[in-house]
């Protein structure tokens, strides 16, 4: 594996870095604080290339390896987790399916509006009784002519009411299991199509998380993507990149937290002395960095590997499930460290913590990726 | 020849500056340790008048370019007129004030006569002929000794408000040498349209003794209502952090810090700013510091010579109060 | 129209600068981050869009190490078309730095000459102006707006004067120095960092430059931290009383009002 960046890549994360410390990290608290993320920024990111980050030029996109994705998904969270899981599932969920399953009627419809983030997209596998298990799916597609009419709800879906095109999994017959499944791009304003409860969260607040609610709702065939009984298997085959996503967002998040802490530990005077003079809080911040470094190259490890073609399921999980675990116990110190301060909204690291508890559940949760990855290791 | 140190004593709306009289203070006790004769370059229109304010400040002997067309600072007349005077004196130093128009000549002048240019001086030491001016690099995380290479005359600008100002004395009225307006070459004819006071601001940060300023706590840009008031009262000029400035409450003119203007008042009233290493970088070299804040570890409490922990909604009228009686006393 | 832009390589903003032990006249560079000047991206963007309404051509051009080639990269990456390269190692001094530029300028004549009002790490804001002499053009510094008038033969610009804003016409060509205010620089996308950075550079050695050519005017001698403050008072009580105290201490202890 490569360790230095070109001058390529240097740049497009220095881009990242700007615009995320310059426009995203001053509205941060407030986006969290009022649950709105900051549409102009989103217009702005996607203006830079942000919107088509992995995307290769010759298909209209930024054409960035994984590498530097990641690198910039850190950036990005570092600043502001809502804003990156927005670009993550926009980018390396919905893009991928889009060139991996879409036909040219679709692209030639929907991605150049996708790769410029004028339209967003969203991903909606989980339903109420489907979370782990996504074979439980039950939202019902039946064939009427030229429409399939779906009926069901779909819930805790990322860019719930921001998006304009959505990827949603259901079943043409339930029976069936996997091979009944079905993956359809859904556009806003489809007849019978709409926008269910609003979750209130417990952190990413500036990110839109809603139901889906299907009522008779009319999609054209030609929005089926891939073939009827595929749906779990394009679910199942992008989640290496998400996994990507999510485990660079909960690094920039550590690391965020880790810095915070860092500096109030050096300006915070008790007992007359600064809190990093105590070994205590010292020792601390040496575990925390120590496991960031260690997070952050399992996770270009796995971005190293997706670029190289191959297919990084076990990197990946590692990837995710070691650096959303980094997050839980970064923030945590990072609060334990700024006591009563850090409990408090005046300080961002009480939002650190609240943003990074997500990465151990959503794409996929901390036990899961111990089943991919034992299961992995134990199939010779 | 007698050796001469040549200050530009600049006039605004027919009024010495304040920095005249700091050139001034310093000049002179460079002339002491150089053995040479304080003169002073006076330039503008219905100027003529102030030579026997320059006598009382100890200047000898006064340059006096008096025209109409040179109401206002440009570039090239005032170059013209100062290197005229320069190449005929040959001064062992020039002394200007660090302010807009005094960087501007000074630079200029240093390109035409090839002079030691040395910006933004807060320090100065004599030795012999030689020259030693310290003045802050990197945002004033350094402190560089700077002197001029063999042969060059040293152009120094001064920052306002760190030398002491000349005691005024009876003084002898200076000698008064008329010097002719070059004409301008066409090429470099800059005009003076308008001058725009900046609106708001009863002083500039840049030139003011006191400064209130303003950052994060202030909250809304409706509150720097408070400053002003406080400001005009005192009279004192409107300071403000980049957190203020980039949220938008205030505009950039009153930015203090590493990308807004560098100040060295004798008092500054940090309120609600926490003291991030950029704002830190303008306004270190204040020689009084006050900071008000609610968080007891702002990083600015570090640097205040006083601090309040508390409310600046507070403390800011309370403080107005006393001072006006203090004052009035 | 041809619009040129100076830039400069400084450390970053934020960077922790230390004096070197084996040369207090330097400082050590071995862990510090280097941008373009803050400054200078103000002058990038105003070429542009003065490029853009007037159908101009852009030129940048730095004086400085191999190092420096990415602060040119910078510029050609927020959209500058033409970047030139004078290789010089020398420690960066303005009148030397005037020189140079004013030589390649005079060569390749433009029309419009835009810098930075001072660079962040020796603030001395020389350049611009030596190099206005150099060229015998006129300067105008500080500027917060500029405007192209007199169908390209003059320039107006807002500069900052201490309680205001001076309006200043002057002839073209010109040197204008930027200052916040000016304009927001863009950030580059993705895809004008990969164009820029396939780029061909023009590239001169500052010796080809150097004859006539008298030396440094400056000397620094060496380089010292700042001195440290000395310890505060915080002021007890309550808002009041501690406002009271404040203001008979800043009477009576420090003598400034």
């Amino acid at each position: 594996m490569e360790f230095s960046l070109t001058s390529d890549q240097e740049m497009i994360i220095k881009t990242a870095r700007d615009f995320a410390q310059k426009k995203l990290k001053p509205v941060a608290a407030h986006c969290d604080e009022t649950g709105n993320i900051n549409k102009g920024n989103l217009k702005e990111l996607g203006r830079l290339g942000f919107f088509s980050m992995v995307v290769p030029e010759e298909e209209g996109g930024a054409g960035m390896d994984y590498v530097t994705y990641a690198h910039c998904m850190i950036e990005f969270s570092k600043a502001c987790a809502s804003t990156a899981v927005i670009l993550s599932v926009h980018n390396s969920l919905c893009l991928d399916i889009m060139r991996h399953f879409a036909n040219d009627t679709h692209k030639k419809k929907y991605l150049d509006d996708m790769l410029t983030g004028k339209k967003i997209a969203a991903f909606s596998l989980t339903e109420p009784n489907a979370g782990s298990d996504a074979t439980e799916i039950s939202l019902n597609a039946k064939l009427d002519g030229d429409h399939y009419i779906l009926n069901g709800t779909k819930c805790f879906v990322t860019n719930g009411d921001l998006a304009d095109i959505y990827f949603v999994f259901g079943t043409v017959n339930k029976e069936l299991g996997s091979k009944g499944t079905v993956c359809f791009l859904v556009e806003k304003g489809t007849p019978g199509f709409s926008i269910g409860k609003h979750e209130k969260k417990m952190g990413l607040k500036a990110s839109p998380t809603t139901e889906l609610i299907f009522e008779n709702a009319k999609v054209p065939v030609a929005n089926l993507i891939g073939e009827e009984g595929r749906g779990i298997k394009i679910a199942l085959s992008i989640l290496e990149g998400g996994r990507i996503g999510i485990a660079a967002q909960a690094i920039g998040i550590a690391e965020a937290a880790y810095e915070a802490a860092k500096s109030y530990s050096k300006e915070r005077v008790q007992f007359k002395k600064p809190l990093c003079a105590n070994q205590a809080i010292a020792f601390k911040l040496a575990d925390m960095l120590t496991r960031i470094e260690a997070a952050k190259y399992l996770t270009y490890r796995a971005a190293w590997v997706k670029d190289q073609g191959k297919k990084p399921t076990l990197e990946a999980s590692m990837a995710k499930l070691f650096a959303s675990e980094t997050a839980q116990f970064v923030t945590y110190e990072a609060v334990q460290i700024h006591g009563g301060y850090g409990y408090i909204v005046e300080y961002p690291v009480e939002r650190y913590f609240r943003d990074a508890r997500v990465t151990t559940i959503y794409e996929g949760t901390s036990e899961i990726q111990r089943i991919v990855i034992s299961n992995n290791l134990l199939k010779n | 020849m007698s050796k001469e140190i040549l200050i530009w004593v600049q006039v605004r709306q027919g009024k010495l500056l304040k920095i005249a009289a700091e050139l001034a203070g310093e000049g002179k006790k460079m002339c002491q340790s150089m053995g040479a004769k304080l003169s002073a370059v006076l330039i503008g229109k219905e100027v003529a008048g102030l030579t026997g304010e320059l006598g009382c400040l100890g200047v000898e002997k006064v340059y006096l370019a008096d025209d109409a067309s040179l109401a206002n600072y440009t570039t090239e007349p005032y170059t013209g007129i100062f290197a005229s005077i320069i190449e005929k004196v040959k001064p062992v130093a020039v002394l200007v004030g660090a302010t807009f128009p005094g960087r501007d000549l000074a630079a200029r002048l240093a390109g035409r006569v090839k002079g030691a240019l040395i910006a933004d001086v807060i320090g100065m030491s004599i030795d012999g002929d030689k020259i030693s001016a310290r003045r802050p690099m990197y945002s004033g995380k350094v402190i560089a000794e700077v002197g001029a290479a063999a042969g060059a005359i040293p152009i120094l600008s001064l920052r306002p408000n760190v030398f002491a100002a000349a005691v005024k004395g009876a003084g002898a009225a200076p000698e008064v040498e008329k010097i002719s307006t070059p004409a301008a070459r066409d090429s470099l004819k800059t005009v003076c349209r308008e001058i725009i006071a900046s609106a708001g601001a009863i002083l500039d940060v840049a030139e003011a003794d006191i400064i209130v300023s303003g950052g994060r706590g202030m909250k809304d840009g409706a509150n720097f209502k408070l400053l002003f008031e406080f400001a005009k009262d005192i009279g004192a000029a409107v300071g403000a952090s980049r957190a203020a400035v980039d949220s938008g409450w205030i505009s950039h003119e009153h930015q203090v810090g590493q990308t807004g203007k560098a100040v060295s008042p004798t008092l500054y009233i940090a309120c609600g700013i926490s003291g991030a290493i950029q704002h830190l970088a303008g306004m270190s070299s204040s020689k009084v510091i006050v900071a008000i804040n609610k968080d007891p570890d702002a990083n600015i409490f570090k640097l205040a010579n006083y601090g309040i922990v508390g409310d600046l909604f507070q403390v800011l009228p309370v403080l107005r109060e006393e001072i006006l009686k203090i004052r009035a006393n | 129209m041809k619009i040129c832009v100076i830039v400069k390589r400084v450390p970053d903003t934020e960077a922790n600068i230390k004096i070197r032990t084996d040369k207090p006249d330097r400082i050590d560079e071995s862990e510090i981050s280097f941008i373009i000047n803050p400054y200078d991206e103000f002058a990038v963007e105003e070429a542009l869009k003065i490029a853009d309404e007037k159908d101009g051509e852009t030129t940048v051009i730095t004086v400085g190490s191999k190092e420096s080639e990415a602060v040119l990269r910078h510029a050609l990456a927020m959209g500058i078309e033409n970047a030139v390269h004078v290789t010089d190692n020398e420690e960066s001094d303005p009148f030397r730095t005037a020189f140079l530029l004013g030589k390649v300028i005079n060569d390749k004549g433009f029309d419009l000459i835009l810098c930075g009002k001072a660079a962040i790490d020796d603030d001395t804001a020389g350049v611009g102006s030596m190099l206005a002499e150099n060229l015998g053009l006129a300067q105008v510094l500080v500027v917060t707006k500029v405007e192209i008038a007199g169908d390209g033969k003059k320039v107006v610009c807002h500069r900052d004067i201490e309680g205001g804003t001076m309006v200043v016409e002057a002839p073209l060509p010109a040197v204008i120095s930027c200052q916040k205010g000016l304009n927001e620089p863009r950030l580059p996308t993705i895809i004008d960092i990969k164009r820029a950075n396939k780029k061909a550079l023009e590239t001169f050695d500052s010796k080809s430059y150097l004859e006539g050519f008298s030396g440094p005017r400056v000397k620094i001698g060496k380089f010292t931290s700042p001195p440290p403050r000395p310890v505060g008072k915080v002021l007890k009580g309550d808002s009041g009383t501690a406002a009271k105290e404040l203001a008979k201490l800043l009477r009576e202890e420090a003598k400034v009002i």
